[in-house]
């Protein structure tokens, strides 16, 4: 396993992605500094709110969508499938891997984005101390909510050779997600609406499906993770390259 | 060194409703460079991805160094360096580096790169991403790549795919070497007879998925006989005379042809004919090609 990590990072480590990264946690960083949280109690969970509208709202299934799509590309544009799949490694740690270097994407990413948060609340000059567990717990619960959607979308990617294709589907379904985190019954469902709902701190008044318990949320996350990991996983084991 | 390297079962591997390969059974020995001929669309890809366990046969088994590859795949790749159809390549990367994602995978050291870069003359386009190779240079980078791991197989589908006409003897003369030098076994597949005539110790034939011939080159040449053609003035009653003389003559192309015979045999026959003033212009043997039993064999669909 240890290999097929260090070569899958050699070929990740020179392409283009690294830019990518660095989109999200900049654009809300600016909406930090930009939006007015003068008056509020919260300033922290504000600010967090506000950046995560979009940061998790929008970018963050996005960019899951895009790393998924970018460790397969390079394999299906040179033919690396067949070469790699002809050398002494399991089908399973090579899917395992590609996985891996997806949630790895999105931590960096998550972790820029608190970056992002800390600097905007110092130039904001927020009087209250950092609230590190609160981030902390909002930068984990988006990261795990990111899961079912990356086992999801590594899957597609790894089917398609297309770039665009997976991509484009992910769009279209990330679109609604202002209008799913409203809804109570889909919201926690929805694959696409996930990382918003767990970045968002909970405990105060929220809308819709902000009410849903950590918990619940948790559950739907952990149990569709593993359907659309399994499944994606013996697709792979079975595809003819 | 009769032991076999290769050897498949009823291979068989069926596309929806279609065979794409039908009951094969290779058998390779060790040392050898075996040839894997036959025209497009034969099944020679189908047959050398199911060999690496690629794709899935419908029936039939495989065993590489005498073991199953369906129980003991990775420890057979382990020694198996392959190319298969175009080569593959991470166009971001260099030469260098698309060696090196491989060699990790191998556990081979990090000289052997550019041992390997050496062997298929690239060491001055190491440091080149990949992406702006010619088609030839992506081809030598594939078959470093299969030499990486030193294997012990080598399974190549048509590696002179794209290469100019001094790449193709390189890389014919590296395939010929590598037997001799390092007890190497090798599979290599092809649509061209004449470059098989001039490597290949054992051949075997496919066409529409089925395996037509299998035996040494030698055994493939001796197919082709020879005849004896003679042209004269008037075709049409030399060879009526030759016939009433009781000889086994065929008249086509304007020419009579004899079967091969000994040298007083034809020496009989060209004295009949002068003596019946005819006059005799060119006496010639006609030598059967490769191409000619391979387009027999494969029912005319072969290419040159
Ligand atoms: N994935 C596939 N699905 C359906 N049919 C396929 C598939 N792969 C190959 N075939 C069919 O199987 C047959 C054999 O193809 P294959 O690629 O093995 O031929 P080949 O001998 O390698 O030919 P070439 O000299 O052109 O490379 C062809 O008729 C092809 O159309
Ligand atoms: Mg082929």
């Amino acid at each position: 396993m240890g290999k097929v990590l260090r070569s899958e990072f050699l070929k990740l480590r020179k392409s283009a992605i690294w830019l990518l990264i660095f989109v999200s946690p900049a654009l809300s960083f600016l909406v930090g500094v930009g939006e007015s949280v003068e008056d509020a109690p919260h300033k922290w969970e504000l600010a967090i709110t506000y950046m995560a509208f979009i940061h998790a709202l929008l970018f963050l299934p996005l960019l899951t969508g895009v790393f998924s799509a970018f460790v397969c590309r390079y394999e299906h544009i040179g033919g690396g499938w067949k070469q790699l799949l002809a050398m002494p490694v399991s089908r399973g740690n090579v899917y395992i891997a590609k996985f891996l270097l997806v949630l790895g994407l999105i931590a960096i990413t998550q972790l820029l984005f608190a970056s992002g948060l800390i600097l905007a609340g110092q130039l904001k000059g927020f009087e209250e101390a950092i609230p590190w567990k609160m981030i902390a717990v909002s930068l984990l619960g988006g990261w795990i909510a990111c899961l079912p959607l990356a086992a999801l979308q590594i899957y597609v990617s790894v089917a398609w050779s297309s770039f665009a294709a997976p991509l484009a589907i992910n769009v279209i379904f990330t679109l609604p997600n202002m209008l799913i985190v409203n809804s109570e019954k889909f919201g926690p469902f929805y694959p696409w609406a996930q990382p918003f709902l767990a970045m968002v701190p909970t405990g105060q008044d929220g809308f819709g499906a902000m009410n849903v318990t950590m918990e619940t949320l948790l559950l739907v996350i952990f149990g569709s993770f593993i359907l659309f990991f399994l499944s994606g996983f013996t697709y792979f084991q079975r595809k003819e390259i | 060194m009769n032991e076999l390297i290769i050897e498949t079962n009823q291979l068989t591997k069926k596309f929806s409703k279609r065979y794409a390969v039908e009951n094969i059974d290779l058998k390779i020995k060790k040392g050898e460079i075996y040839g894997f001929l036959g025209p497009n669309g034969a099944g020679k890809t189908t047959t050398i991805r199911m060999l690496l366990g690629l794709a899935k046969p419908t029936k039939g088994s495989i065993h590489i160094f005498g073991k199953d590859m369906k129980r003991e795949k990775l420890n057979v790749l382990k020694r198996v360096g392959s190319l298969v159809e175009y080569p593959s390549y991470y166009g971001h990367l260099n030469a260098y580096e698309n060696l090196d994602a491989l060699r990790i995978l191998l556990d081979a050291p990090k000289s052997r790169i550019n041992e390997v870069l050496s062997i298929v003359r690239l060491s001055n386009e190491a440091k080149r991403p990949v992406k702006g190779f010619s088609l030839g240079m992506k081809q030598r980078l594939g078959i470093a790549a299969a030499l990486l791991g030193n294997p012990e197989l080598l399974i190549l589908d048509e590696p002179t795919n794209g290469l100019d006409p001094s790449g193709i003897l390189e890389i014919r003369e590296l395939i010929k070497s590598m037997p001799k030098e390092h007890g190497i076994t090798i599979l290599v597949s092809s649509h061209l007879l004449s470059e098989m005539d001039q490597m290949a110790t054992q051949v075997g034939i496919i066409s529409k998925g089925k395996m037509i011939f299998q035996d040494s080159i030698e055994a493939l040449r001796q197919r082709a006989q020879s005849k004896i053609a003679i042209k004269v003035d008037q075709t049409e009653q030399a060879w009526r005379m030759l016939l009433s003389k009781g000889r086994q003559a065929e008249m086509d192309n304007n020419q009579i042809y004899l079967p091969h015979t000994s040298d007083e045999e034809i020496s009989t026959v060209i004295g009949d004919l002068v003596h019946d003033h005819f006059s005799v212009y060119r006496v010639q043997e006609e030598k059967k090609s490769l191409e000619d039993i391979f387009l027999e064999l494969t029912g005319g669909e072969g290419s040159l």
